[in-house]
């Protein structure tokens, strides 16, 4: 456990360390007033556009979709590698075309995925 | 009384880890910029101290007492939110990288690392995903459109690199049998793990450049057509983060982990182990190396454009991690 224990404090502290930084910033730097600094950046014209949030488009919410798929299929593999070694050496090829065979249906799919366009940018 | 004395400990080691990291980034900053120089034939930073040695300080006092500019259009919540993501994740790699054995010094045990985990790699993983949500935050909060853009695509290229790292991390936990980064070290006493994992190591080069916005994928800057890409609305220490957390502390770190995983991590050299070296100075000598190499790949090659980068990674990378995978099992099942 203080293994983890020892995680959190670092993870802490480094929140710590990282507002401070930004909290000294904002106290120690001089504050110059301008009219033009609170505009957002545009070569030197007001803005058109007053918001960004509704005028993109996202060109790939199918890789996002098959991002999900493929971590957690990464998530099966993982574990498997941490002991293939030592099945190996009892049962080798079971432990092998087990694997595989899950291999190959995500392989499929990959596939199907690949040849309906889903990894073009669209 | 116990659980303070732990407590305390930990602090003050979380805290040497810390400052020494930011200390060692601050002048990785000099070493890139000097070596950005002399590969365009210009000196580098010059006139801060001798040869330009105090510049780091020079620009950590700068970007220290520079206004802290707060649009009026910003979320200002997540405004500041998004450069703590950006460099807590970040840092938080360091935790769990260890560089080197537990060594007694004075009858004290001193360990060279926060903690030693069983599932070290997939923390390390998991860390340097969580920091792309930094990206999101720091583009929909600055609410103007190249920062938008910047962190769409910023986004597009790591949830692809993601899954490749993914997979092509099983390989060197294959032939360890541990997610340990100490018992991984130690598999590799007799021979290196870049041997069968070649395939790996490849995709995980590809990988690194890609979460680290260094140069033939830093599409998420693009300078000439998006400004600073997700830190354009970004000033001073809020802007200081970014650069620190993604360029020099993630670059380092994964490093470290990409030596810890192919390059025997403190082992000596093949056949020069009888030398007077200490581990650690090993150790830091190729994590040195390979921060180098990204260096010079970033100072060397242009810029791609961000569909062949993303279909770089669904089409070439993930195929070739699956590739090693394989290779790996019929390699362990002939030679054991």
């Amino acid at each position: 456990m203080t293994g983890y224990f020892a995680l959190v404090v670092f993870g802490i502290l480094a929140f710590v360390i990282g507002a401070a930084l930004l909290l000294i910033n904002r106290l120690i730097a001089p504050r110059v007033p301008d009219p033009m600094e609170g505009y957002t950046y545009e070569c030197g014209v007001p803005l058109y556009d007053k918001t960004s949030h509704l005028s993109l488009e996202q060109k790939y919410y199918l890789l996002g979709l098959l991002l999900v798929l493929f971590d957690l299929e990464a998530a099966f593999v993982l574990p498997w590698g941490a002991i293939f070694r030592e099945v190996a050496q009892i049962n080798a090829g079971l432990i092998f075309t087990e694997m595989f065979i899950f291999l190959f249906i995500l392989i499929l799919g990959y596939i199907y995925a690949w040849k309906k366009g889903a990894l073009k940018w669209q | 009384m116990e659980l303070l004395g732990t407590v305390v400990v930990l602090t003050i080691k979380s805290l040497i880890f810390i400052l020494v990291m930011f200390l060692g980034a601050a002048y990785l900053t000099l070493l890139e910029r000097k070596f950005a120089g002399h590969v365009q034939q210009r000196p580098g930073p010059l006139h801060v101290g001798p040869h330009g040695l105090l510049q780091p300080i020079a620009d950590a006092l700068k970007v220290l007492t520079k206004e802290d500019l707060v649009p009026d259009s910003v979320d200002k919540f997540l405004f500041y939110l998004a450069s703590l993501m950006a460099f807590v994740p970040a840092i938080m790699i360091l935790a769990v990288v260890p560089f080197g054995d537990p060594f007694t010094v004075f009858g004290v045990e001193i360990k060279p690392y926060i903690t030693d985990l069983n599932i070290g790699v997939l923390l390390a993983l998991a860390f340097g995903s969580i920091s792309l949500y930094g990206v999101i935050f720091a583009g929909w909060a600055s609410n103007s459109k190249y920062p938008m853009i910047g962190s769409l695509r910023k986004a597009a290229v790591l949830i692809g690199y993601e899954v490749a790292l993914g997979f092509a991390m099983v390989g060197p936990i294959m032939m360890a049998g541990s997610f340990s980064l100490r018992e991984i070290v130690e598999a590799q006493q007799n021979i290196w793990f870049i041997i069968p994992n070649i395939l790996a190591f490849v995709v995980i080069i590809f990988c690194i450049l890609a979460e680290t916005g260094r140069t033939p994928f830093d599409v998420q800057e693009a300078e000439a057509e998006l400004v600073g890409g997700y830190i354009t609305e970004y000033t001073g220490m809020k802007f200081g983060l970014f650069p620190l957390a993604e360029w020099y502390i993630a670059t380092f770190v994964l490093s470290a982990i990409t030596v810890i995983l192919f390059f025997g991590g403190w082992n000596p050299l093949p056949l020069m182990g009888w030398l007077p070296i200490p581990a650690i100075v090993w150790f830091f000598v190729k994590v040195f190396l390979l921060f180098m190499f990204f260096l010079w790949v970033h100072w060397t090659l242009p810029r791609y454009r961000v569909d062949q980068i993303t279909e770089l990674a669904w089409k070439v990378m993930l195929p070739l991690a699956l590739a090693n995978i394989l290779v790996v099992a019929i390699w362990i099942m002939i030679f054991g």
